[in-house]
């Protein structure tokens, strides 16, 4: 899911998979094949296998991703809850501040058992964006820096990505795709307000 | 958008450990000095096969009662090194200085709060749900214990986890760089933080990695790795007259093998892609580093692909030692305890010891110290961290 939204992107920016650094966002990980683990370890006579183990690590789908497009540059898992989304874009800036050029943002969650989180964890998803440093043809959007402030998601959406914050990419998502006016658009179901702003440059509109 | 092209550096202004050496940075330094193992037996479980382990074994603090949603072994080690020598007094004189919200919070960590899921998962055998209080985004989940020092002390400013296994602290430190270089924070805490649990113990053991004595870093008969568990806490700032004194993080090089999920690649390609890059993006020299702490962990394997790394790129490699059979291998928290351990060295003018080393593998064509040189001062000095996924990062630190 993380890896087709990733290839899409790439695809639809132009860009090849090999070269770009790349940022894995994800509230809750490998949590399917870690609840296996941890049911075989609750068990008297569990048994832990090798390759799920090293399948449980957050950063399992950047590992897999680098080895699949033999892809050598950066690749970061980040988590953040409620603001993973939000965190996952400032850190996407504050990289292309500091090294400029191109990279790979990709926001994704596989649904989480039902016990862990009861009501929480539904739908999976999985969002992919490739940004550039400054000013580039062919933009479909212009976002500027991540920062704190008053714009809040819909009554809806807010209670959508409260159970599920991965979903906080989808107003985002929505304005790249369908708005051309500048608006501060929300990036966290958390009243820690991170927020981007975005200039869309939608034909249609 | 201003893009720097050379990093500029950050000042390391404060740093605290606790780790199976002991409470604080003292007793680290302490056990640095003496190199005696301080692996021992698991005490907090169960398992069911030999092994050693860096655990701490002193009592740990219990979160404040408005925090207790966040309460989880991870979280305590993070409270307790968090209360160590001055190290919340420099946090709080930090935030009165830059105000809250331009203090960031990053935590590196592998497995976050796992022990209490693990042990919550016996109540869902048994019982058929989860106890009543289990909290799986407050304890589970990577960022749990970055948020809860957020809200322990009162910070406004970005909060997240890297999780990329055994390099996520380095990571962190890197990212925490790049937050102040941004302009986003003017401080960042970062904490490495990784507890003792049973998925990585039986999951190490499962690959076969798992040593059942003491680990012998690049030794020519080790046999695997030991465990370990630890906090460390560190903070950046931006470099002002105030802190001219304190050691510069220069910066983090980073790379992928994109080779195996659990193998580095045999030459160490990644491992030395993330070296060079550590001295390229600070606009050092290769040959200006004078030491290199290993990642070291004693596998067969980890341990011959960063020799080849470090003999590939050095002409005439530095001294080199890892301190893995001192303290475990500490996964998530390792690449910040092995940074304060190469403040240490850098601050007070010594070499530490590769522990357990007794011959050196003939096929690791590096300087690797097997006893402490107590008398070295070093300015400028590399830490290792690579993880699963073929994740590398190398941090570079400097004393004024």
């Amino acid at each position: 899911m993380a890896f087709t939204a990733a290839t899409l992107a790439c695809k639809n920016a132009g860009c090849s998979t090999a070269t770009l650094p790349a940022i894995f966002a994800s509230v809750a990980g490998e949590i399917q094949t870690t609840d296996q683990l941890c049911l075989e370890l609750s068990k008297a006579d569990g048994v832990v296998s090798p390759s799920a183990f090293h399948n449980s690590v957050q950063n399992t789908v950047a590992g897999y991703w680098s080895i699949a497009q033999q892809c050598s540059q950066p690749a970061t898992a980040l988590a953040a809850g409620l603001d993973t989304v939000a965190m996952a874009m400032l850190e996407a800036w504050c990289q292309l501040a500091c090294h400029g050029g191109e990279l790979l943002l990709v926001c994704y969650d596989e649904r989480w058992p039902d016990y862990l989180a009861p009501g929480s964890g539904a739908p999976a998803f999985a969002s992919a964006f490739v940004l550039a440093a400054g000013v580039v043809e062919d933009r479909v959007a212009q976002l500027g820096k991540p920062h704190i402030g008053t714009a809040r998601f819909s009554a809806e959406w807010q209670s959508q990505a409260s159970k599920m914050p991965i979903l906080a990419a989808v107003p985002l998502l929505d304005s790249i795709a369908n708005c051309a006016e500048k608006q501060h658009i929300s990036l966290s179901p958390l009243q820690s307000g991170w927020q981007v702003t975005m200039d869309g440059l939608h034909q249609n509109s | 958008m201003t893009i720097h092209q050379a990093l500029p550096p950050a000042a390391i202004t404060a740093y605290q450990c606790v780790s199976a050496a002991g409470d604080d940075v003292e007793a680290l330094y302490a056990a640095l000095m003496a190199n005696q193992t301080c692996l021992k037996p698991l005490g907090l479980f169960d398992i069911p096969f030999e092994t050693l382990v860096g655990e701490v074994s002193t009592a740990l603090p219990a979160l404040p009662a408005h925090l207790k949603t966040y309460q989880c072994r991870n979280a305590q080690l993070a409270l307790k090194a968090l209360n160590q020598g001055g190290f919340r007094a420099d946090v709080e004189r930090a935030i009165a200085q830059h105000g809250s919200t331009r203090v960031g919070v990053i935590l590196g960590t592998s497995t976050s709060g796992i022990y209490e899921t693990e042990n919550a998962y016996f109540d869902l055998q048994r019982d058929g749900s989860m106890p009543a209080d289990f909290s799986f985004l407050t304890t589970h989940t990577a960022q749990a214990t970055a948020e809860f020092l957020q809200h322990e002390l009162a910070l406004q400013g970005p909060c997240f986890a890297i999780s990329t296994a055994c390099s996520s602290s380095a990571k962190a430190l890197g990212a925490a760089q790049r937050l102040i270089t941004a302009d986003i924070c003017d401080a960042v805490l970062v904490a490495g933080v990784d507890s003792l649990c049973r998925l990585t113990l039986r999951g190490f053991y499962s690959l076969q990695l798992i040593s059942p004595e003491a680990c012998r870093p690049m030794d020519a008969e080790r046999k695997g790795i030991n465990i370990g568990e630890a906090a460390a806490l560190l903070l950046l700032e931006r470099p002002n007259p105030d802190n001219a004194g304190s050691p510069r993080l220069l910066a983090v090089g980073e790379s992928s093998d994109a080779h195996h999920m659990s193998a580095p690649h045999p030459q160490g390609i990644g491992a030395a892609a993330a070296m060079r890059q550590a001295v390229r993006l600070a606009g050092r020299q290769l040959e200006d580093v004078d030491y290199i702490n290993l990642h070291a962990t004693a596998s067969q394997l980890n341990d011959l692909s960063e020799a080849k790394a470090v003999a590939g790129l050095f002409d005439n490699p530095p001294p080199c030692s890892g301190v893995k059979g001192l303290l475990g291998h500490t996964l998530g928290a390792a690449g910040a305890v092995e940074t304060i351990v190469s403040l240490l060295a850098l601050e007070k003018g010594f070499l530490p010891a590769t522990c357990g080393l007794q011959q050196v593998d003939a096929q690791c064509q590096i300087p690797v110290i097997a006893r402490l040189d107590a008398a070295i001062k070093t300015k400028l000095v590399l830490s290792n961290a690579f993880g699963f996924g073929g994740n590398n990062a190398s941090v570079l630190l400097e004393v004024v």
